[in-house]
């Protein structure tokens, strides 16, 4: 986990979450989770009932995730930043398990948030869905701010595709491997 | 309109004004001027250089607007050009011919052109093949008819155009031969096809451009509309005949052989014939102006048959029409005719006239642009009228006074063009005399250049040599492509076409670094070209060139933000940064500039395919094929989105396909017997293969996959040599000595199999083929189990 300023364009991996269905558990009115996603750092989701506030990530297939990345802000948000995040991954709801539990103190930024499996680490976690439970947040704040929320999966090796399993390095494969 | 009165005076004058606005490029002045003479005397002919003024100043949709029902010639070809603009393709087509009569399309060559665009953005191919040919007949420096003709993979017609030219371009300059040359485009030089062989033997006494009757049988294809022609022209001809022997003025074609001066017919014989009469009226006039020589015979008064037999204006293609008089005289001489010729001359010259710029074009070499030769041939008019003191006409008497003959003089006038319909009528004629009011003055300073036989035979050996390479290129015979260009002469070479063209044929060979050489050099010839950098841009793609390309896509975005081309570029640099999103936000905005641009549909729907969103690419891929049939990279795209959904019978139908187009790729073979791998047809994929590596020794793929096949069919020591081969080739590949090590271990020779093993890891792969490569050492020892198959 570690906390950055921008998040840095990554070739080995890509977001997916314009493949999910995002829903929140309770919003603000005008507030909502779109605000979530505008890739807009001013703007920000309000929760607007009882923690722990969740935010649901439905993919319609199983998808590989590599990485989950959340934008808070301390200085703007003061009481309604989060300071215990729980990210949980499973099937459906009923069939979530916790994959990491984050403490922060005053962030501001973007965490970032690796998602290896136990066994392997160099493996992703696969699943239908993803959740983003705020548990607490600073001052015991009430309601929570995230202003953006993204997650990433690993991206396909061109030669994967072509169902071998190790991949193509040297530029004489590339340059053969497809008509562009 | 009558003549003598202040009012007419002033029609004239504004006419004039507005004339030297448009040749001074001062469109908005035109276009004021203009309103005001359309308020104060609305015609047709003023309106049609008011619909002018409006398209140049990009403003097409006024000009559509004020031309709809206008049944002029020139008005119907403009009009018909801002409909193609606008998107209208059906009225654009009713008004290029109408009723479906071919023997009215406006402006010959150009007008055909236009006809075949429109055929193909309707997708009607075999017809714009034919519509194509058709224009290249009548005009042979048509490029644009030409290019699109091979990009419909009409190899064959590509191929009868080319022997034509060659032929034409290497016959003597004799009259008579030159004459037959000229009418008859396909015939003369025997090409085949669609020449009009019924129209053979032109008499040497310059008949031979009659051949009419005959032709008529030589339409192409879809001709059947035009078939009917035959008779028509012919009465058309006669009636014309009569009419000028009244008129007086300017003579009918040729008295003695009425059909022989018709002459200038192309291979569609008889259809044209009428409108070569005219054409070589007025061509022969037209030449005469542009020749000083020529004025020998002009007194600029009526009927100086000074000029010996009439002169027969070269059939195919209304620009290259008239080579000099003087020396194209066929038929019969006729007195009249050359009365006519006299007359023309007079009023041909650019001098004396104000208005016709001192220098303009007359016959631009190359290219056909119908509203070029609707210029010049309007210039053709317009100095004729004003210079045309013998016959002291003005020109709105000549405009709105109907005799048709004297109608018919105008049109026929206005020289290459040729012009609508014989009978055509008082319209025609009026927009035709409107045509020739605008645009008279094409552009100043520069000479108006002078078409001749000699010319005619050079433009066409350089086109000979280019286009040859360009069909080949179009057929993917690449490198026959590249030899043929190389024979062109340097200072030709040298220029952004030929070099972007190089290079991408370069390209569709897989020789990435001697495209992006000819392509920097294309850059450094002609650095402010962007059409044919899009290739460039994958080539560096392919290359992952990231710097190069980055640097390619500012300059382009720096040069042209309203270029499709520019934003195919940035597309291809952010899909090399692996930002798929904003690539495909690019490529969307390239379509939106031109949406009949089939390589940003593809180059979207690879990217949609990178994201795996292959709904999306699917639908990308489908939409560049509806745009250009041949364009086999879409295939590929579709055929590969289905083999990675495993649906390898669609996968293998549509590399088939891919290969129909391109039958030497050999990365299509590959993939190809890839497919029909995973269809379990071995033995076929194992040829296919075979093909593939024959295609292209260096594909590392085809190899790869052939040694997989042969893993697969347990032919353990074939698959090992394959492998062995490919070590040589690409020896930092890791997955190459996985494989020998997967095979060592089945053939139980472990010590191979670790070195091997060991050796992969040494190359550092990434580390999830890392992981793989460590699990297979551990299990070395191990026999082989089925490994889990990862969802």
């Amino acid at each position: 986990m570690k906390l950055v300023a921008s998040l840095q364009p990554d070739t080995s991996s890509r977001e997916i979450g314009s493949m999910a269905v995002w829903s929140v558990t309770s919003a603000k009115p005008g507030n909502g989770v779109e605000l979530l996603r505008d890739g807009r750092d001013d703007t920000y989701w309000q929760s607007d009932g009882a923690q722990p506030h969740l935010v649901n990530v439905a993919f319609q297939k199983k998808v590989h995730l590599s990485e989950v990345a959340i934008y808070t802000d301390f200085k703007l948000d003061e009481s309604y930043t989060p300071t215990k995040i729980s990210i949980r991954v499973g099937n459906s709801f009923s069939d979530l398990r916790e994959v990491r539990l984050i403490e922060m103190s005053e962030p501001q930024g973007w965490l970032v948030v690796r998602l290896p499996s136990e066994e392997e680490p160099a493996t992703c976690l696969k699943g239908f869905m993803l959740q983003v439970a705020v548990l607490a947040n600073h001052q015991s704040g009430r309601d929570t701010h995230l202003r953006q929320v993204r997650v990433f999966g690993p991206r396909c090796d061109a030669a994967k595709t072509l169902g071998h399993e190790v991949g193509f390095t040297s530029p004489q494969f590339a340059a053969y491997s497809a008509v562009r | 309109m009558e003549s003598g009165t202040p009012p007419a005076a002033l029609e004239e004058h504004l006419v004039s004004c507005v004339q030297h606005s448009l040749s001074l490029y001062l469109f908005e002045n035109a276009a004021f001027l203009c309103e005001r003479l359309v308020a104060q005397f609305p015609s047709e002919a003023n309106l049609f250089l008011l619909a002018t003024c409006y398209h140049r100043s990009n403003q097409s949709y006024r000009a559509y607007h004020l031309l709809k029902g206008l049944g002029g010639e020139q008005c119907r070809y403009l009009y018909a050009l801002c409909a193609m603009q606008l998107g209208k393709l059906t009225e654009a087509e009713t008004a290029l011919l109408p009723d479906n009569d071919a023997s009215r399309v406006p402006n010959g060559g150009a007008g055909f052109y236009l006809l075949g665009r429109i055929h193909q953005l309707s997708n009607r191919h075999s017809a714009a093949i034919a519509y194509y040919s058709t224009a290249l007949q009548l005009d042979p420096l048509l490029w644009s008819a030409y290019e699109e003709l091979c990009g419909l993979g009409a190899d064959q017609e590509a191929l009868t155009y080319l022997n034509t030219a060659a032929a034409t371009a290497s016959s003597s300059s004799t009259a008579p031969s030159s004459a037959r040359l000229f009418t008859r485009y396909g015939v003369g030089s025997g090409a085949a096809g669609i020449a009009d062989v019924g129209a053979s033997s032109p008499p040497p006494a310059g008949d031979g451009q009659h051949g009419g009757t005959a032709a008529a049988g030589c339409l192409p294809t879809p001709a059947t509309s035009m078939q009917p022609l035959a008779t028509p022209s012919l009465a058309a001809q006669q009636q014309q005949q009569q009419q000028q022997q009244r008129g007086g003025l300017f003579v009918s074609p040729s008295g003695p052989a009425p059909m022989s001066t018709a002459g200038t017919r192309g291979g569609l014989g008889a259809m044209f014939s009428w409108m070569d009469s005219g054409r070589q009226r007025g061509a022969a006039p037209h030449t005469a102006a542009g020749s000083t020589g020529m004025r020998s015979s002009d007194g600029g008064s009526s009927a100086t048959p000074s000029t010996g037999p009439s002169y027969l204006t070269p059939s195919p293609g209304g620009r290259f029409s008239a080579p000099p008089p003087h020396v194209q005289k066929v038929g019969g001489a006729a007195a009249a005719q050359q009365g006519m010729l006299s007359a023309y001359p007079a009023a041909d010259t650019p001098q004396p006239l104000p208005v016709t710029t001192g220098g303009s074009l007359a016959w631009p070499g190359g290219g056909g642009d119908g509203g070029r030769q609707q210029q010049q041939q309007q210039q053709q008019q317009q100095a004729r009228k004003f210079v045309d003191e013998g016959k002291l006409r003005k020109v709105s008497n000549k405009l709105f006074a109907d005799p048709a003959s004297v109608l018919k003089e105008l049109r026929w006038g206005g020289g290459d063009n040729p012009h609508g319909g014989g009978g055509g009528a008082a319209a025609c004629t009026t927009a035709e005399a409107a045509g020739s009011l605008s645009d008279v003055a094409a552009v100043h300073g520069v000479p108006r250049g002078l078409t001749s036989e000699e010319g005619q035979r050079e433009a066409l050996l350089l086109l000979h040599a280019l286009g040859e390479g360009y069909r080949q290129l179009c057929m993917y015979r690449c490198q026959e492509a590249i030899d043929t260009w190389s024979r062109l002469p340097p200072q030709h070479y040298q220029t952004g076409w030929v070099l972007c063209c190089v290079g991408r044929a370069s390209f569709e060979m897989v020789d990435y670094p001697e495209a992006a050489k000819a392509f920097s050099w294309a850059r450094q010839v002609d650095p402010y070209r962007l059409k044919g950098l899009e290739v460039y841009s994958t080539v560096l793609w392919h290359c992952k060139r990231e710097v190069d390309l980055a640097h390619l896509a500012q300059a382009a975005t720096s040069l042209d933000r309203q270029s499709p081309h520019t934003w195919c570029i940035m597309g291809n640099c952010f899909s090399l940064q692996k930002e798929h999103e904003t690539a495909l936000r690019y490529f969307q905005r390239a379509l939106q500039l031109d949406p009949t641009l089939p390589y940003a549909y593809t180059l979207a729907g690879h990217e949609y395919f990178a994201n795996e969103d292959f709904e999306k690419g699917i639908t990308c891929y489908r939409n560049a094929i509806r745009i250009d049939t041949r364009h086999y990279n879409a295939w590929f795209g579709m055929g590969h989105i289905y083999y990675r959904q495993e649906k390898y019978g669609m996968a293998e139908y549509h590399f088939r396909r891919a290969l129909t187009i391109n039958h030497r790729s050999s990365v299509l073979r590959c993939y190809l017997g890839m497919a029909l791998h995973k269809l379990k047809r071995n033995p076929e994929a194992l040829e296919m293969l075979g093909q593939a590596i024959a295609a292209d020794p260096r594909n590392p793929l085809a190899k790869f996959e052939r040694a997989a096949v042969l893993m697969a069919e347990e032919r353990y020591r074939d698959a090992l040599a394959e492998l062995h081969a490919l070590k040589d080739i690409a020896p930092r590949e890791a997955s190459v000595l996985f494989h020998m090590g997967k095979i060592y271990k089945k053939l139980d020779m472990l010590d191979e199999a670790m070195a091997c093993f060991a050796n992969a890891l040494d190359l550092q792969p990434p580390s999830a083929d890392t992981n793989l490569i460590k699990s297979a050492i551990d299990k070395l020892r191990v026999p082989d189990e089925e490994e889990e198959e990862e969802i």
